[in-house]
């Protein structure tokens, strides 16, 4: 058997914990789908347990920075999402065995049609050409254009006119298909 | 074509919003993710062509996709919890912490609020008073624990019990403190059932509700997480 673990003593009130929790959780309620909302809480107590750990196993883990915690806490939430999404699957297999109705959360009519009306843009998307797919994916993502642009490695007005084009061709793909954004 | 707004053949604000919603929404599961790439990629710690061959993957796959918009809001609040660490050396903090509001007082005011936000969570889960498995998935929870949610337990006997997983080789168990000064990691148990030392708890005062989690361990090196549980300490 291991232990491990540290005094509560060691750990100050600088770690900014708080504000690591409150981002993770903002950053979880902005990305998560709403089928997954009974999970926030799991989750987050999740990634900070990772950070935690991680800093009472490093001894100089008052050095390390804010970005890097953040960057723990996000890996650690990208696993557990994995995790979350995975378990689902295996509860709906048992669920195809027993005929016991499972709790859904979230609206499943609203999901049903997010999901077709997501893949119905995953699919027109590998319809463009690459570079207005590319430009449009993360205009979709909620980046600016400067944004896109810079994250591309090009210019602005480029990325623009790209944005602009294939916004164009994904609204005739997604019609062709019966869906009128 | 740059100064042209959005015409009839393209989109408009409003329905790439609906699209951005939908694709939020989606819960479709895609393909597993490299979370450090895509971190790095958003981060611009990757060359160009290298950021656009993640964003290919961003476009084909949710998953990717929400990692990316994760690693996105991630990436911002952390810039920003980063940015006055960078501004002023150690002593200067000292100097300026009257007008600084992330100094060490600010902090631990913080840190309070934090243990009256998780007290509030843990208030209102058990004002719920409802079977938590059934909450978070019915099935899904695998690990379940044999210790009434509501039960203080003795600072000299703190046993945690727990069934499920029946395929388990051993087990973990993270102890950790609402305001998680406390975090205590325990491997490779073998029974269902872990004693937390009472030293591990001495700190902490009467009535502090302690947050405990269960790991098991399968034969294929695969790891099943169960939930958090919530027992107070005598």
């Amino acid at each position: 058997m291991e232990l491990r673990h540290g005094p509560a003593a060691e750990a100050s009130p600088d770690a900014g914990l708080e504000t690591l929790r409150r981002d993770l959780g903002r950053a979880l309620a902005s990305v998560c789908p709403p089928s997954l909302a009974d999970r926030r809480e799991d989750l987050l107590q999740v990634a900070m347990m990772r950070v935690v750990e991680l800093r009472k196993r490093d001894p100089g883990h008052a050095e390390l920075s804010p970005a890097y915690l953040y960057r723990v806490a996000y890996t650690a939430l990208v696993d557990e999402l994995r995790r979350v999404g995975a378990r689902k699957e295996v509860a709906l297999d048992e669920v195809e065995q027993a005929p016991v109705q499972p709790v859904a959360p979230g609206d499943p009519e609203r999901s049903a049609g997010a999901a077709q009306i997501a893949r119905a843009v995953r699919d027109c998307l590998q319809g463009l050409v690459q570079d207005r797919r590319l430009a449009v994916t993360l205009h979709l993502q909620g980046h600016t254009i400067p944004e896109a642009a810079e994250l591309l490695g090009w210019e602005s007005k480029r990325t623009e006119n790209l944005i602009y084009r294939g916004l164009s061709a994904l609204r005739a793909c997604l019609t062709t298909k019966g869906i009128t954004p | 074509m740059s100064d042209q707004g959005p015409q009839d053949d393209s989109i408009d604000g409003a329905g790439v919003e609906r699209l951005r919603t939908a694709l939020r929404d989606d819960d479709a599961e895609g393909t597993p993710v490299d979370a450090d790439l895509v971190w790095r990629a958003v981060m611009k710690e990757l060359p160009p062509e290298a950021r656009r061959e993640v964003i290919e993957r961003v476009a084909a796959d949710p998953a990717w996709a929400r990692a990316w918009r994760l690693a996105q809001a991630m990436s911002q609040a952390a810039s920003q919890a980063q940015a006055p660490a960078k501004v002023l050396p150690l002593v200067a903090r000292r100097e300026q912490r009257p007008r600084f509001w992330q100094g060490r007082q600010a902090w631990g005011a913080m840190a309070a609020m934090l243990v009256v936000l998780v007290g509030a969570v843990v208030v209102v889960r058990q004002q719920q008073q409802v079977d938590p498995d059934r909450i978070r998935g019915g099935t899904a929870e695998a690990i379940t624990s044999e210790v009434p949610e509501a039960t203080a337990l003795p600072r000299d006997r703190f046993v945690l019990r727990w069934s499920g997983v029946p395929e388990a080789t051993h087990w973990s168990v993270q102890v950790s403190s609402e305001d998680l000064k406390l975090f205590h990691r325990v491997e490779r148990l073998e029974q269902r059932e872990y004693t937390v030392p009472a030293a591990v708890l001495a700190e902490l005062p009467a009535g502090a509700r302690i947050l405990w989690q269960v790991e098991a361990r399968l034969p294929d090196g695969s790891v099943r997480r169960g939930s958090t549980f919530v027992n107070p300490l005598q």
